[in-house]
């Protein structure tokens, strides 16, 4: 197998390695938060700028997903497929650190105490996310952010406070990718080339989804899931759609 | 009078306002774009917020034609959803961020003959004003669309204490009542009905007819839009077409 491939396939096992071995007692500490949450009728608002935005779309809705989380996709910092032109990544990449805007996004939304946060970041370091932390922990959440933490750590600070998203929330997952991200060194090329977060982030997530699924099923509220036909038909397939963008609503539907 | 009809008196008066005391202005402007037009410049267009629909009545749609660039920021102008993600707090906010124009001009390749179209009914916002400033920094001539009355009364925010009166060559007022809304109603405390979109378009189609002739004028007639009821169905897509490919090559630098 060519060495470029190789080398991709080791960075990423060795990742998800890291993950099953550092991370595990973290993912549950989360899993634990998310469900009670989640069974007390509260919510899991998810948030991350840019790339980290995938790991939202992870979250909810997809397949094998379920309601009780609150993604909030922000198009001006994670719709940046012009590349170049209107909506291009320099805006995206600007406003994102735009010190202020995640007030102005957190102002929307009603929040109980009982509902936590999820953030992604793989620097760490984008003014917006951690004011989101911040903006969570002054209205009583708890927060969870999902960060490269050695990337995060070598990374200089952006924010007027000399923080960073790993300083302000309350429990740390590290997606164990390595520093700058990108894994691979292709021969005569002087830049690394294959980012690794979204496999760290994606490993994470799914984590803490499954977990979540169980213990909401323990607890004897079994989530509604998104289901594909081919394990219970067409007709129960629309069926349990229906149900469960019905229920997100009634959870999402909330008066102050 | 009932109040739809006050509303349509109104919009009328403000038609009339503009074809009294803007005609001149908007001729220096249809002269000003036709030239730029005429050698391959680009009139790019940019609004926030609502003064986005100025920029979207100007180009791409029926009638319109190819040498205008539409700039349209997402987030300065995508508040659908009113409340939530993407919501209007966001781009209120974001409208108002010193830097981001910066960030979005840098975006494009410029000519010494091309121009910049600016709408702003307040005149006071950031990221408008940033547009016009960066726009003069590479040599271009501006052109801003403003309620001048209101613009007047509105507070300027910008760090240089400016707003887009003072920076743009050219100013259009769309002659709009202070505050945008003209209808008053008894017993309710607040004016609605607001008339800037209604003055933005009359002026960038005003525009748009004479550049239109000009072009023609000089033997230059322009690709335009149209629709099948007027041309049949074969020629409009061929048309449509066209105009498509000619936008792109102008566009392409």
């Amino acid at each position: 197998m060519n060495d470029v491939y190789t080398q991709y396939l080791k960075a990423t096992t060795k990742i998800i390695n890291d993950i099953a071995e550092t991370q595990m007692d973290k993912i549950e500490a989360a899993s634990k938060r998310f469900a009670d949450a989640i069974a007390d009728g509260g919510l899991v608002h998810v948030y991350g700028s840019g790339h980290s935005r995938m790991a939202v779309e992870e979250v909810f809705p997809r397949y094998g997903s379920y309601p009780g989380f609150h993604p909030i996709v922000e198009l001006s910092m994670t719709y940046h497929n012009q590349v170049v032109g209107a909506n291009g990544q320099r805006q995206a990449m600007f406003i994102e650190n735009v010190e202020g805007l995640a007030e102005q996004i957190l102002r929307n939304f009603v929040f109980y105490p009982k509902d936590v946060f999820l953030l992604f970041s793989t620097s760490g370091v984008g003014n917006v996310v951690i004011e989101m932390a911040m903006g969570a922990k002054q209205r009583g959440m708890f927060v969870v952010a999902v960060v490269a933490v050695e990337n995060s750590l070598k990374t200089p600070v952006k924010h007027s406070s000399g923080k960073k998203l790993i300083d302000i929330a309350d429990l740390v997952i590290d997606t164990c990718v390595p520093l700058g991200d990108a894994a691979v060194r292709v021969p005569d090329l002087i830049y690394p080339v294959s980012p690794t977060s979204t496999i760290g982030n994606t490993l994470v997530v799914n984590l803490i989804k499954a977990r979540v699924a169980e213990l909401l099923t323990e607890a004897g509220q079994p989530p509604l899931v998104l289901t594909s036909p081919h394990f219970i038909g067409i007709d129960a397939s629309r069926a349990i759609f229906e149900a469960t963008y019905n229920d997100y609503r009634r959870r999402t539907l909330r008066n102050q | 009078m009932n109040i739809s009809s006050k509303y349509v008196e109104e919009a009328i008066r403000i038609l009339r306002e503009i074809e009294a005391t803007q005609e001149d202005k908007i001729e220096t402007v249809a002269q000003l774009f036709a030239a730029s037009i005429a050698d391959d410049g680009l009139v790019h267009v940019y609004g926030s917020g609502h003064s986005r629909m100025g920029v979207e009545e100007m180009f791409p749609r029926y009638g319109s034609f190819p040498g205008f660039h539409p700039i349209i920021e997402l987030s300065t102008s995508n508040y659908g959803q009113v409340v939530g993600a993407n919501g209007i707090y966001q781009s209120m906010f974001l409208e108002n961020v010193e830097g981001l124009a910066a960030q979005i001009v840098r975006n494009f390749k410029y000519r010494p003959n091309d121009v910049f179209l600016l709408f702003s009914t307040s005149g006071a916002g950031n990221v408008v004003i940033d547009m016009a400033i960066e726009a003069r920094k590479l040599g271009l001539k501006t052109v801003g669309i403003t309620g001048v009355k209101n613009s007047g009364l509105v507070k300027a925010k910008h760090s240089t204490g400016r707003k887009l009166t003072d920076v743009c060559d050219l100013v259009i007022d769309t002659c709009v009542p202070v505050g945008d809304a003209a209808i008053w109603i008894d017993g309710l405390e607040y004016p609605v009905g607001p008339m800037s979109t209604i003055a933005n378009s009359a002026i960038v189609n005003m525009i748009k007819v004479r550049v239109a002739e000009l072009l023609t004028l000089q033997g230059k007639p322009p690709l335009v839009i149209t629709g099948a009821q007027v041309i049949g169905d074969v020629a409009a897509k061929e048309t449509f077409d066209a105009v498509m490919e000619e936008y792109d090559r102008r566009s392409r630098r």
